[in-house]
């Protein structure tokens, strides 16, 4: 009975919960269209294409973020990651390792670092805030040891095919790779085993593991999640810039926490829509772009972007309290 | 499989934490197909001793025979792996996943999809929605596990259990804080997987009365030990309750 009362009216419910659903994609928006009168040049397909390319840093740091915390554990670590991955592999390709197998030692490290960062989080039961600040020191002052704090440019060029060569007008091969692996990651976590597992154990780790799901183990892939995430997300910036420096991605760490926040990942565990994560990435990048062509002067920068962001993550905390 | 070996044999189990000793010398045997209650008062060591029978646990010495074979249970997978399902005093679910997911938890339904394995969300939904309302109860499985009542809740986790078709079903005070309504129905479903099935299951209490009409035999512990062990008929509430309170002499 109730199920047939609830067919009557299950249209305009059910395009109500898409809209709640997507909510961070409608601030998205709306924040675009209001921008663009500000702003003149957004609506240009120049810019848009701009956005689109720049914002691939702040989403691949934001998915890894976003596995971290789906299973209520947070991952500092991954902007040091982005860092220390290519950064390394290129050191070793001046040694004289091969282009291919260098890019493939990219994402080894990520593993490595998440496995790492898995184990202690499990194992050791260090708390994860500690475990990957304390990683993030490391693997950045490593860096700073190996490069003295230069910068190196002079990548290969087959390094930085994806981002130089363009598929069509503007759009560098970078776009589609990108776009395959939120693809692929979005599938992942949510018809897959493991990846709705990741889920279920931040939801209540207790209740998985009487069941017999290996809890520690699904934390660590998830760790391992973040880890390769940040190695492409230095991999696909250096591949854009055409270089990498030891402080390189660290001003999109705050981002990559606000993103997931944004688009209602709960720190906790358990809730996160992948596909918001996108949304909130590129509100996140939007807002670092209007502040900074919008004439806002150089010192108050931080400040104001901090704002904004909290604002609108003031604005998604209250929709979904009045949700429920 | 031979049928003469005894669905459970607990060997001398024991069990301390510090020193507080929740298991001290149990043994007992559970014939196939058969319903044993445990009555115990609080801390008699009724969940301790279900938790090592389910895996979560591992005993400072003794052992078990499950179906005349050794157990050596690492964790609840093991358990489950050889047939044993246990449903918690303090019921294990994810709050926020639906009823489905929570009903699958575990032993998630996969299909291929070519080179990949992806879940069967669809099977998974519909399998829930038929099993819990072939027990009589209207659920839209879709609903998140914490907008449910204690007493659904507890069918949830009581029919996930039964839906593993587990060999032994352990049940540790499945009715704690619920209706007598509710009660009956958990009652109904367990009779129910006993005479279809011929599950072996054992059930613990405070209250005697409570599992009286179910049970083959009942075994009442007190401070880790085994204090008394009956069959139904022979059983008397009062001397049980005694037994359980420490008051028979
Ligand atoms: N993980 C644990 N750590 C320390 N002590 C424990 C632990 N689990 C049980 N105990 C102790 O072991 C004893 C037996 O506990 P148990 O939970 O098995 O009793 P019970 O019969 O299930 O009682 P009730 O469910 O009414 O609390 C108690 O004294 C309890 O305090
Ligand atoms: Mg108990």
């Amino acid at each position: 009975m109730e199920l047939a009362n609830s067919k009557s009216n299950s249209r305009g419910k059910s395009i109500r919960n898409f809209l709640g659903e997507y909510y961070t994609w409608i601030m998205f928006i709306v924040l675009y269209i209001v921008a663009g009168i500000i702003v003149p040049n957004l609506f240009t397909s120049t810019t848009m294409v701009t956005i689109l390319v720049q914002g691939t840093t702040v989403c691949l740091l934001a998915f890894g973020m976003t596995f971290a915390m789906l299973v209520g554990e947070i991952d500092m670590s991954i902007v040091a990651v982005a860092a220390f991955s290519p950064m390394i592999s290129i050191m070793l390709w001046e040694a004289g390792l091969p282009v291919p197998l260098a890019m493939i030692l990219v994402l080894l490290f990520g593993v490595v670092v998440g496995i790492f960062n898995g184990l202690m989080v499990t194992k050791m039961k260090i708390p994860s805030l500690i475990q990957t600040v304390a990683v993030w020191w490391m693997l950045s002052g490593f860096v700073l040891i190996v490069t003295k704090g230069a910068a190196k440019t002079g990548l290969p060029d087959a390094w930085m095919f994806m981002g130089r060569f363009n598929v069509i007008g503007r759009i560098p091969l970078l776009i589609p790779f990108f776009v395959l692996v939120l693809i692929l990651a979005i599938i992942f976590a949510r018809r897959t085993v493991t990846g709705r597992r990741m889920y279920l154990v931040g939801g209540n780790a207790d209740a998985c593991a009487a069941m017999g799901i290996p809890v520690d183990r699904i934390k660590i892939i998830a760790f391992v999640m973040s880890g390769v995430f940040a190695a492409l997300a230095g991999y696909v910036l250096s591949a854009r810039m055409g270089f990498v420096s030891a402080r390189f991605a660290v001003e999109w760490l705050m981002p990559a926490i606000a993103a997931p926040v944004i688009a209602g990942v709960s720190m906790n565990g358990g809730k996160g829509n992948l596909i918001n994560v996108i949304a909130g990435a590129y509100l996140v990048q939007l807002i670092v772009m209007i502040v900074r062509t919008g004439g806002v002067g150089g010192y108050y920068t931080d400040f104001v972007q901090g704002v904004i962001v909290f604002i609108a993550i003031l604005i998604n905390t209250f929709r979904e309290r009045l949700s429920q | 499989m031979s049928n003469e070996n005894p669905m459970l044999e607990v060997k001398n189990l024991s069990k301390s934490f510090g020193t507080i000793k929740a298991l001290d010398n149990v043994s007992f045997t559970l014939p196939r197909g058969k319903v044993f209650g445990i009555v115990g008062d609080n801390n008699a060591g009724r969940t301790t001793l279900l938790s090592i029978l389910n895996g979560a646990l591992q005993p400072d010495s003794g052992e078990f025979y499950l179906d005349g074979q050794k157990a050596d249970f690492k964790n609840p997978s093991d358990a489950y792996d050889s047939g044993v399902a246990m449903v918690h005093q303090f019921v294990k679910l994810v709050d926020i996943a639906s009823i489905w997911e929570n009903f699958y938890l575990g032993r998630e339904l996969t299909r291929k999809s070519g080179p990949i394995t992806l879940l069967d969300l669809k099977k998974m939904r519909e399998t829930t929605q038929k099993t819990i309302s072939g027990y009589g109860h209207k659920f839209d499985v879709d609903r998140e596990v914490r907008q449910l009542s204690g007493g659904q809740r507890q069918i949830v986790a009581v029919t996930r259990a039964i839906d593993t078709n587990p060999k032994l079903l352990l049940l540790d005070e499945p009715y704690h804080g619920l209706s007598q309504r509710v009660i009956n129905d958990i009652f109904a479903i367990l009779k129910d997987a006993r005479e279809s099935r011929g599950t072996s299951i054992i059930i613990t209490t405070q209250w005697f009365e409570q599992i009286k009409d179910f049970v083959d035999e009942v075994m009442v512990m007190r401070r880790g030990r085994i204090v008394g062990h009956f069959d139904v008929e022979a059983a008397d509430s009062g001397h049980i309750f005694k037994l359980a309170m420490g008051l028979a002499g």
